[in-house]
């Protein structure tokens, strides 16, 4: 975190005291003499006339650089100035002696606690109530591995980490506009957790930066551990269980949709970083269509979404016809059917919604399963239940194979958000198309079109460039065109800039030169 | 709170389609061939052909009160007493119309489809439909149109392939046969089940619609698909089934996808078809519903229409199990009554309004009386306006020019000189498809506006609806734009 | 007999969950054509679901128009 926004939040009322035996009480009374925290008094000046303190938490800061940049400069490589005034010391301790990168002045108690817990160095000077942090910061993080959700054949291999100032650097090195900006905020009373706004100046909206700034400062809770209680937050205020904020763990996903035009949101401590507006067509597309050739990635992209169809649908298509319109299958099949469904005892809907739930819990159990009972339990899921239940007569083969469709066509989605969403409303379309057949269906399927066309997220309607039809952005909805077609941004998200590779500097054209 | 709710041309000219299509892409092939056997596809295209003068008459009402619904100007331009007099009696045909057709899909679906199901739960279901949607909103229902319209489109066109291998080409001979008398019965027949509801779209046509012009060609085209829509399905049921065949169905439509056979393995599957005439019965009932609720709430002077859509959505549900004892019933009352009754409200009603309103000189736009003849300036002006976008793209006159010549568009005239919220929405709308036109000739606005219609007015209110309609209408309008990077793209030299 | 309770217990939601907001912006006029309307929905359904024998409005129509139509036909005969 910058020095200079510690510096913001302190409050009015808690001043450092002048005494340094004082402050130093105060700290240690308030931290609960905490062991992690290492207060280092030493004396500098000529007649070691001045006191000084230097306060650091170990475990967040850089203690190399502390040792170097600070104490080996308090200590070692401070000039004499005998009757120098507490004033001028601090002056001079800031402004000529700290080799540091960053340094400030602070005032009050609780700046002081901010600067240290997050893993600067706090040096208080006797007789002062003038606090100087310098910005140390240096806790152990995770490398950049690979991204463990979002795996691509062709493409790069990083992945963002839980430290903000790792993946805003992760994205700077994608986009090196001066235009990339970020706006910055702490949130949560008690994590002061700190996020991170980040966009394009002049191709992104900036009426919806503002909106999003102001959704955040409004969000008043304990604490931040993860992106999606900002989504909570941020979401328009509609109930919905579709999600309207995308996210994602790569960089290069994230770098894309900034270009778009879209405002991307990252939290510290998480390596998922949310991407507003989101469309319903963003939960369709992944990264690695715009690495491969156009015509593969249409086709891809059209068989995702025939699965994704498939997913909702398919156990319902096969309740209701094989309840209500058994005409519409083919002869031959329609009796091979029914000579598998001939022994279980339930109708349709009741073994389709046991197979479903059935393989839900298998599901959400595979989650959290030792690496090593793994395998096991998916032999045992697999094998045992599906070919004991059908054997035993509980469900029928047929069953069987559409769960498995089903389950496997709802993984096509590169985004988890949506997939959770299908996997959800399966079972509404299942009950309905129970009762009434296909009719039931379609009405369940009417009331789902119809909600998503009431979806707006900041502002643009989630179904575009569907719901308002726009010609334009069809090239990289459904299908995706060649790259040289690929000439405007999405029209409704930047709205002022639509024309991609065009000199956008606000006032003057400046040339470019080439790299 | 009631915001205005604005809907794009080509949105507009999607429900004018489905929506004359509605039942009578069901019902029309028997009506239209029990009088005039085999020649019934001629009595459909003269049918298609005079409602287009009807869309005409319905076209010059609607530029006289632009901003008002048919109901509001049924009091604006009769008075308050008979005003509401006859809005009342619009109201009952609209609201009789919806239960009428929930009874219809109850009695179809039973009949044909789910034979034990009773009727009340497809009614129940299809009420349940239509009142989420109207609670929604017509703009949600505008955009989920644009959605249902491509199905439909592939339905219908996999449905004429399909069943074109069983066509029998000497079932429409002889040609001519029928005696003028029984063509112009048929052809009656024929309008009042297709062109006469037309009037209805009269709710929302000029007030709901951001451009005006294009709102009127979307009406013409419209309408005109539609018409092209039935007579594609008269003929094929006179080739496919037979004259006789088809008199005596009651839906010869559905007995056609009945037969579709391909290589013995797909038969039968009639009821995806059916999925096509429930998308176009929805959007039919979906606007009877939605002109009986706002109607209500304008004559009984209710600014918000959202509490009444439940009780009215009851009455519905209610009405459809009465109002029909059976499907003969319901037959003789569409053969015999039902020309009549709506041909008071829907031709006669509207005539009337016309021709009191051109005696009082209503012009709907304060001021402006010497546009009276917008309707046939329509035309003119339109071609200032037309689809040639670079032409208007250097024009910025023009756009002034052509708002101004049709006067009778309130929110034309001041979208250019005001900026009232909604106003400037429709100047956005203007361009719909000239977008080029505001782009170029006030381009900052146009960033303006299109920033202003992503996010609300001034405040930072994405996540309520207050500003929706800012909202919907930048985005809806700009449907049919074709914005700036298209220009700049065009000329790279920008 | 079920269905009529329920009904009763939907009418009664539904009004219970406009009401006060219409009552909090005081629209009187609404709250009156509310709860008219609701009635006569309410008791439609009702009969309907007592499989009453209800005539249908357009019985109505069709005994206004029914002279219009005779003229009509003995005109065009």
């Amino acid at each position: 975190m910058s020095i200079s926004k510690i510096a913001d939040t302190s409050q009015n009322n808690d001043q450092l005291y002048s005494s340094l035996s004082q402050n130093l009480k105060m700290i240690k009374n308030t931290l609960g003499n905490s062991n992690d925290l290492v207060i280092r008094e030493i004396t500098i000046g000529k007649a070691e006339q001045f006191t000084l303190a230097i306060i650091y938490v170990d475990g967040l800061s850089d203690k190399i650089s502390i040792s170097n940049a600070v104490i080996d400069k308090l200590m070692l490589d401070i000039d004499d100035n005998n009757d120098a005034e507490i004033e001028k010391i601090i002056r001079y301790l800031r402004d000529s002696c700290l080799t540091v990168g960053d340094v400030n002045d602070i005032f009050h108690f609780s700046a002081l606690y901010n600067s240290i817990l997050n893993g600067n160095t706090v040096i208080l000077v006797d007789e002062s109530s003038t606090g100087i942090v310098t910005s140390t910061q240096g806790a152990k993080d995770r490398a950049v591995m690979e991204p463990s959700t979002e795996s691509v054949i062709r493409g790069p291999r990083e992945s963002f980490t839980e430290t903000l100032r790792t993946n805003t650097a992760l994205i700077r090195r994608k986009i090196k506009s001066p235009n990339l900006w970020i706006k910055s905020r702490i949130i949560g009373e008690v994590t002061k957790t700190e996020v991170a706004v980040m966009y394009l100046n002049g191709i992104a909206n900036e009426k919806i930066v503002a909106e999003i700034l102001s959704r955040l400062d409004r969000i008043n809770i304990d604490g931040i551990l993860e992106s999606g209680y900002i989504e909570d937050f941020i979401q328009d205020s509609k109930t919905t269980i579709f999600p309207t904020v995308y996210n994602s763990e790569r960089p290069d996903v994230i770098a894309g949709e900034i270009l778009d035009g879209k405002i991307a949101i990252l939290v510290d401590g998480t390596p998922f970083v949310l991407i507003v507006p989101a469309l319903f067509t963003s939960f369709l597309q992944s990264a690695e269509d715009y690495y491969q050739h156009w015509m593969i990635s249409s086709l891809v992209r059209l068989l995702r979404f025939f699965g994704i169809s498939l997913a909702l649908v398919a156990p319902s298509l096969y309740v209701a016809i094989t309840t209500f319109h058994q005409e519409m299958l083919p002869t031959p099949m329609l009796i091979s059917i029914a000579s598998q469904r001939e022994g279980v005892p339930f109708p349709a809907v009741v073994e389709a919604l046991i197979m479903e739930v059935a393989f839900e819990v298998l599901r959400e159990a595979g989650l959290r399963m030792p690496r090593t009972i793994g395998p096991a339990v998916s032999i045992v899921g697999t094998l045992v239940i599906g070919q004991a239940a059908v054997e035993a007569g509980i469900v029928s083969a047929v069953m069987v194979i559409i769960v498995a469709l089903t389950a496997i066509c709802s993984f096509l989605f590169p985004a988890y958000g949506l997939s959770n969403t299908v996997r959800a409303l399966r079972f509404p379309l299942m009950i309905v198309s129970a009762i009434v057949g296909l009719f039931g269906l379609m009405f369940g399927l009417m009331i789902i079109i119809l909600h998503l066309c009431s979806l707006r997220t900041f502002g643009v309607p989630y179904l575009s460039p569907f719901g308002p039809l726009i010609l334009q952005d069809q090239k990289d909805a459904l299908v995706l065109f060649p790259r040289r077609a690929l000439l405007t941004r999405p029209r409704l998200i930047s709205q002022k800039n639509t024309v991609r590779g065009q000199k956008y500097f606000n006032t003057k054209k400046r040339n470019q030169t080439k790299v | 709170m009631m915001e205005k709710e604005i809907i794009s041309s080509r949105q507009f000219m999607i429900i004018t389609l489905l929506f004359s299509i509605g039942t009578a892409i069901l019902i029309i092939p028997s009506t239209v061939t029990s009088e005039s056997k085999q020649d019934a596809w001629i009595v459909a295209i003269i049918g298609v052909a005079i409602s287009l003068l009807l869309v005409k008459l319905f076209v010059a009402l609607g530029n006289r009160t632009p901003t008002q619904t048919f109901i509001e100007a049924n009091e604006t331009i009769l008075g308050r007493f008979f005003g509401k007099i006859t809005a009342l009696g619009f109201i009952s045909l609209t609201l009789l119309s919806a239960g009428e057709l929930l009874f219809f899909i109850g009695a179809f679906m039973k009949t044909e489809v789910m034979v034990e199901t009773p009727t009340m739960v497809f009614a129940l279901l299809f009420g349940i439909i239509i009142v989420y949607a109207t609670y929604l909103g017509i703009e949600v229902f505008a955009r989920s149109t644009e959605i249902l319209f491509p199905i439909f489109i592939l339905i219908f066109i996999v449905f004429v392939i399909c069943i074109s291998p069983q066509i029998h080409i000497e079932n429409i001979k002889p040609i001519l046969e029928a005696s003028p008398k029984s063509i112009s019965f048929s052809m009656f027949q024929f309008i009042s089940l297709f062109s006469f509801p037309l009037a209805v779209l009269l709710m929302i046509f000029p007030s709901a619609v951001n451009v005006h012009k294009s709102a009127q060609k979307g009406f013409y085209i419209g309408s005109m698909i539609g018409g092209l829509i039935l007579i594609i399905i008269i003929i094929l049921c006179i080739l496919v089934l037979g004259p006789a065949n088809t008199a005596a169905r009651i839906s010869p439509s559905y007995a056609l996808a009945q037969r579709i056979s391909i290589g013995n393995f797909v038969q039968r599957i009639e009821v995806i078809m059916a999925v096509m005439w429930i998308i176009s019965i929805f959007i039919r009932t979906f606007m009877y519903f939605y002109a009986s609720v706002i109607g209500i709430a304008q004559v009984c002077k209710i600014k918000d229409h959202r509490p009444l859509i439940f009780p009215i959505g009851l009455i519905t549900i209610g009405l459809s199990q009465i109002i029909h004892p059976n499907i003969v019933h319901s037959y003789t009352y569409n053969r015999e009554i039902w020309p009549l009754f709506s041909g008071v409200f829907t031709v006669s009603l509207p005539l009337l309004l016309l021709i009191v309103a051109m005696i009082r000189k209503i012009n709907g736009n304060q001021g402006n009386t010497t546009q009276s003849n917008t309707s046939s300036n329509g035309g003119n002006s339109s071609q200032s306006e037309s689809n040639s976008n670079d032409e208007n793209s250097t024009q910025s006159n023009n756009s002034n020019n052509s708002a101004q010549s049709d006067s009778g568009n309130n929110s034309n005239n001041s979208s250019q000189s005001n900026s009232s919220s909604n106003n400037e929405n429709s100047a956005q709308g203007d361009s719909s498809s000239n977008s080029n036109n505001s782009s170029q000739s006030d381009s900052s606005s146009n960033n303006e506006n299109s920033a202003q219609g992503d996010s609300s007015s001034d405040n930072s209110n994405q996540s309520d609806s207050s500003s929706d309609s800012n909202n919907s209408t930048q985005n809806e309008s700009d449907t049919g734009n074709t914005p700036n990077s298209d220009r700049s793209g065009n000329s790279s030299d920008k | 007999m079920i269905m009529t309770i329920v009904i009763l217990l939907i009418s009664a939601s539904i009004a219970l969950a406009i009401i006060p907001t219409l009552k909090k912006n005081k629209e009187k006029k609404a709250i009156v054509i509310f709860s008219i309307l609701l009635l006569i929905g309410a008791a439609l359904n009702i009969g309907v679901s007592l499989r009453l024998k209800i005539p249908s409005p357009l019985d109505l129509v069709t005994f206004i128009f029914s002279p219009i139509r005779d003229l009509i036909i003995s005109l065009t005969k």
